[in-house]
């Protein structure tokens, strides 16, 4: 049974202190979102833009919107992306698709390398959790 | 009459047979002219499955003396090898007309440091004369579409790695009527040669040629890599697989318990969530040909991709960067975190490794992954 995508937007605004992204917002500011070849990346619909980090395809019509999490991080983050030509994702987002527009059917993450097992697992479970 | 029908089948048969032989030796001959090119005729199981170390020690053993490494001027590097000819050999050559004295076949390869070209020259000596010299300055390139490196001789594109598709590498040095095959064997061997030492060479070896060597070295591990077997013999906590001729135990992986050392690279498969790692090491090289060539285990009917596991984020890193450049694409490797939640953010039951995919772009479903570090597992 989905959670209706209010819900979850709810739990993610006053739990996670996240913010939704706007399209726009986020292929303007992609640099701020992931390290590697951006202009690559801004080629791609949002739904592909989010599946190359999760392999979970959410149809185009289906995808609904991208949420940022901030989260704490470690003071050694950097080494990441440092000297790195890698695709990899700088922040915590969470990603909506829906069949009918008011249900969140897809939930999908994209989590960077310096957040803890036990950080993400707090975060999905907030999100997908009562 | 009977007499009459006799000669009639007899033409009849002659006919046909005549024209099956035609069709044969066109179809098979080892160079067939298409539009001006060459094409090689490909027999895609001659290569065999050894693994890189074995085809490179395969062909650089077909010398008697070798020496390479860095020339006198400390700008590039150099390849030279010398062979005596069986006296089957030197009967195969059509330019000797004396059998009694041994033939000697001498191959220099220069790489020039400003035009990049391959500066390759083989002679034979009989007598202490040369009776043959093949000098030639080639210019491989990477072709994307054949996945393959060709230069142009007498007219005609050369592939080097149909040209390399032989029973044995060995007797590839020994192939010297044929003065295309002889000049790739002098292309390759300069790079298996040196490419394994390049960066280790206390000289100014110039930076192009540095680059030039190792993105043909790593096409080259997955060209002697290409063809990989395998047999599986399953348990429920095991698989025992043949590659590279070898035979490799992969163990379910059920905890964190088991120590890797580092800087090794052990293969690795994905069934049913669970994830098998071998026992037993491979080469940084044949990690890098498993995750260029996307090879394909069958087991019990269903299709696995073989994969490579290592300790750290920068060795898994490695390998599946080299990989991208032994496919000869340019781009940045995908990194993924643990794949633990499903496509409505629940939590999966499996085990789960962050890794790489040597892909560019979006498409990494159905490409190997370089795994590294501890497994996540969900019971």
């Amino acid at each position: 049974m989905s959670q209706l995508i209010e819900n979850v937007e709810n739990k993610i605004y006053s739990r996670l202190h996240g913010v939704k992204l706007s399209v726009s917002q986020l292929y303007l500011n992609m640099e701020t979102y992931f390290n590697g070849n951006i202009e690559e990346f801004r080629k791609l619909s949002p739904s592909q833009l989010q599946e190359i980090w999760t392999e979970i395809n959410i149809p185009d019509v289906n995808f609904y919107g991208f949420y940022f999490i901030p989260i704490n991080k470690p003071a050694d983050y950097n080494i990441f992306y440092q000297n790195s030509n890698s695709a990899i994702p700088k922040e915590f987002i969470i990603c909506i698709g829906s069949l009918d527009g008011m249900t969140a059917d897809f939930i999908t993450s994209i989590i960077p390398p310096y957040v803890s097992i036990e950080q993400m697992d707090m975060i999905m479970n907030v999100v997908v959790g009562d | 009459m009977e007499k009459k029908y006799w000669r009639h089948w007899l033409y009849t048969f002659f006919v046909v047979t005549v024209a099956i032989m035609i069709l044969f030796v066109s179809e098979y001959s080892a160079i067939k002219s298409v539009n001006n090119e060459v094409v090689r005729a490909i027999n895609p199981d001659a290569i065999g499955n050894l693994s890189f170390e074995e085809k490179t020690e395969q062909l650089l053993g077909g010398f008697d003396e070798i020496s390479y490494g860095a020339t006198t001027d400390n700008k590039s590097v150099y390849f030279e090898g010398i062979s005596t000819l069986s006296i089957d050999e030197i009967h195969a050559l059509n330019f000797v007309t004396s059998y009694e004295e041994e033939v000697i076949q001498k191959y220099e390869t220069v790489i020039d440091p400003y035009s990049l070209e391959y500066k390759i020259k083989i002679s034979y000596i009989q007598n202490n004369e040369i009776i043959r010299v093949i000098e030639e300055s080639i210019n491989p390139y990477f072709v994307e579409e054949a996945n393959d490196y060709v230069f142009e001789y007498n007219g005609q594109i050369v592939s080097i790695r149909d040209t390399l598709q032989v029973e044995n590498l060995n007797n590839c040095v020994a192939l010297v009527d044929d003065a295309a095959v002889a000049i790739a064997v002098g292309t390759v061997v300069v790079v298996v040669a040196c490419a394994p030492i390049i960066e280790k060479m206390v000289t100014q070896v110039v930076e192009t040629v540095v680059s030039v060597v190792k993105s043909f070295w790593s096409w080259l591990t997955t060209v002697f890599t290409s063809t990989v077997t395998t047999t599986v013999v399953t348990t429920d906590t095991k698989y025992n697989v043949k590659v590279f001729n070898r035979d490799f135990t992969l163990e379910k992986v059920k905890d964190n318990k088991r120590i890797f050392v580092l800087g090794q690279y052990h293969l690795a498969i994905v069934v049913k969530s669970n994830v098998f790692i071998s026992q037993q090491t491979i080469s940084l090289p044949e990690a890098i040909s498993i995750l260029a060539s996307g090879t394909i285990l069958n087991i019990g009917g269903a299709n696995t991709l073989l994969n490579t596991y290592t300790l750290t984020y920068n060795d898994a890193k490695k390998a599946s960067d080299s990989a991208i450049v032994a496919q000869g694409k340019m781009g940045e490797s995908l990194w993924h975190n643990y794949h633990q939640y499903d496509n409505t953010g629940k939590k999966k039951i499996g085990v789960f490794y962050q890794h790489f995919h040597p892909v560019v772009g979006k498409d990494s479903n159905n490409a190997p992954h370089s795994f590294y570090g501890s497994a996540l597992i969900n019971t």
